[in-house]
């Protein structure tokens, strides 16, 4: 049986979302699964070559955050600066909204080298017509 | 029954023990064995899965005295 390609939407900025959004690619690119990751919004932000954004996080994602950072120094898990690369390197394409690098005045440029590729939704979607997509 | 090669995946949140195991299993041959040592609960299930899904076969999956689980994969043929 072909198997099901995953495609995540990744819009929030909170830290505990992109950490467990890219969570979610690694166990389906450990299952052999195609994986296509779309950045827009105030995800963007993590993928800027100048390094960790400084977004304001709310109280729960401020918390989330810290208890990451903690369970990270323990060792029991990595950071979003070491999940990405391992995600590329399992294959994940890495894309980026042209509509929010509008909004938030976001150059292609600003980029670290892992993101393939600027694209409009329209692309994304049929990029992963049968794919399982989510929005995190 | 022969072991080839452990992917050490104790302290390691979900997913990781199962993406270490991808990761490791791709350096053994066809029909071999691979350990992998997890203290993760979740493995118990993911484990099994995983094989399921990726064609390898899940032999067993037992926690030690020291209570960590270790499960033992045969990898698949071609």
């Amino acid at each position: 049986m072909e198997k099901k390609g995953l495609g995540i939407i990744f819009h929030s900025g909170s830290y505990d979302r992109i950490h467990h959004g890219f969570s979610i690619a690694l166990a389906a690119l450990a299952l052999g699964r195609e994986t296509k990751l779309f950045f827009s919004y105030w995800a963007l932000e993590y993928l800027k070559k100048e390094g960790p954004p400084k977004l304001k996080l709310d109280s729960e994602a401020e918390e989330a955050k810290e208890m990451i950072e903690k369970n990270r120094k323990r060792g029991h898990l990595q950071g979003v600066d070491e999940l990405i690369p391992q995600a590329k390197a399992m294959g994940a394409k890495f894309f980026v909204c042209t509509h929010s690098m509008g909004i938030l005045n976001i150059a292609r440029d600003e980029f670290i080298k892992e993101v393939d590729k600027s694209m409009g939704l329209t692309t994304f979607l049929t990029e992963t017509a049968d794919y399982q997509v989510m929005f995190v | 029954m022969e072991i080839t090669r452990t992917a050490d995946a104790v302290g390691l949140f979900c997913p990781m023990p199962v993406v270490r195991l991808k990761l490791e299993i791709e350096k053994i041959e066809p029909n071999q064995v691979i350990e992998l040592l997890a203290d993760d609960p979740g493995v118990v299930e993911d484990v099994p899965a995983w094989c399921k899904d990726t064609g390898n076969q899940c032999l067993s999956i037992k926690k030690n005295e020291e209570g960590i689980f270790v499960a033992y994969v045969r990898k698949r043929r071609g």
